[in-house]
């Protein structure tokens, strides 16, 4: 049985809840095939100590992930990643930027920014992060 | 009594029913109600003068109420029995006796009070949190002082630890390893513990609970992240100009110019985001609040 390790980015002062910054995260995680079908998350303490956030706020995320499917409670092993999950189209993916995407549009209108400044920015700033 | 009741009872820690105290005729609790369940965390928090400290005695047979019920295992807190006493550690704010002491001595004399002192235990800890046991307490700092009484509590492995402001002197780095500590004490001993404090960033790692307090009372009780969920900022850009809304209980500040407002509301339930879209007529934007910005807008 291999534990994955989860590189996991949170900001507790955010207003968003913490299980909700992980179980958003996980979810990304699967479906861009970085956690796979029959991975296991790391355990509720692992994760506890590791992101040093109350263990109840970790068990409450892994809680939901598998009210949604996307993990089972595997007895004496911990969570594993559910069967039926797989890696999801670059549409589907693209698709859950739209939420960041109406914000950034949002706040080019009150910039006064137009099409091309924000393109341009946008692609600059990418060049730099992504491949 | 039967088995399944004495459970329930046992469920929680501590319990607080409608209490009052007051000082010469100056009320500081003023009904005040909460609950710690058994292995939970949970952060007080409030402004100075708000009353951390006395519901911290109260909640823990240091101070009597002077009216309403304060149970502690299920037990009368003001009429504890000694062994009750074994099962809890108090961190007051200040460690503000025994200053002749080395904090060796110290946990010697502390450890003679109870029958399961684990003196190894405290050492190891005294050695992760660099604390040189063989000084005079006198020649310490404030935050080393600080982290030797959090010791002197924890080596009876208490079932419950309640600590008063337990990071207040700690420089950041000092703190962080002391929100990491409890969280290690919670997931060994399943340890309950509440502490007090007016920063809200040390609770939000550490607790998943929060009691919020002002003015003697319990303004929230329950989950962090509920809270959040609950108490957000909505932006409402309307076709028509807006009703208006300052009578409604669950609007706690608002901001209306024409068409387009700013509200901080309480009771928020996505789900009823359609029907206020529709009722309005409105395009209406979510905008979920830190922890503190939460805590100033219950406090104003």
């Amino acid at each position: 049985m291999q534990h994955s390790t989860l590189i996991l980015q949170l900001s507790p002062s955010s207003g968003e809840p913490i299980y909700r910054q992980l179980f958003e995260q996980i979810k990304r995680m699967i479906a861009s095939g970085q956690l796979n079908a029959g991975d296991y998350l790391p355990s509720v303490r692992q994760l506890a100590v590791e992101l040093e956030v109350n263990p109840m706020t970790i068990s409450k995320a892994y809680g939901f992930l598998e009210s949604h499917g996307d993990v089972v409670r595997m007895r004496g092993k911990g969570m594993m990643i559910a069967e039926q999950v797989h890696k999801e189209s670059t549409s589907e993916r693209l698709q859950k930027l739209t939420p960041l995407a109406e914000t950034f549009i949002q706040q080019c209108k009150q910039l006064d920014l137009d099409k091309q400044q924000a393109l341009d920015w946008l692609s600059k700033k990418l060049e730099k992060e992504l491949k | 009594m039967n088995l399944s009741n004495m459970d329930n009872l046992e469920s929680n820690v501590l319990t607080l029913n409608d209490v009052y105290k007051s000082y010469e005729g100056k009320p500081v609790l003023q009904g005040v109600n909460l609950t710690l369940k058994k292995g939970a965390v949970m952060g007080l928090l409030g402004e100075n003068g708000s009353g951390k400290t006395t519901l911290l005695k109260t909640a823990l047979g240091l101070l009597r109420p002077n009216r309403g019920e304060t149970l502690i295992f299920a037990e009368d807190a003001w009429n504890m029995s000694a062994n009750t006493k074994q099962r809890l550690g108090y961190v007051a704010q200040t460690l503000d006796c025994f200053h002749w002491m080395t904090p060796q001595e110290l946990f010697m004399y502390t450890g003679a009070f109870y029958q399961n002192w684990d003196a190894i235990k405290v050492k190891s800890l005294a050695d992760k949190m660099h604390i040189d046991t063989t000084q005079r307490i006198s020649n310490m700092s404030e935050g080393q002082r600080q982290q030797t009484s959090i010791l002197q509590a924890l080596g009876h492995s208490p079932e419950l630890l309640v600590l008063d402001e337990p990071v207040a002197s700690l420089d950041p780095s000092a703190r962080r390893s002391f929100i990491k500590e409890l969280i290690d004490i919670n997931l060994d001993e399943q340890t309950s513990i509440l502490f007090s404090t007016h920063i809200t960033s040390d609770i939000e790692r550490a607790a998943a609970d929060i009691a919020m307090l002002k003015a003697g009372k319990v303004l929230y009780q329950g989950g962090i992240d509920e809270l959040k969920e609950q108490v957000v900022r909505i932006h409402i850009a309307s076709e028509s100009n807006l009703a208006d809304v300052s009578s409604d209980p669950l609007v706690l500040k608002h901001q209306v110019a024409g068409n387009t407002g700013r509200l901080t509301v309480k009771g928020f339930d996505v789900k009823g985001l359609d029907v206020w879209e529709k009722q309005l007529n409105a395009k209406i934007t979510v905008e979920q609040l830190s922890l503190e910005d939460i805590f100033l807008e219950l406090n104003a």
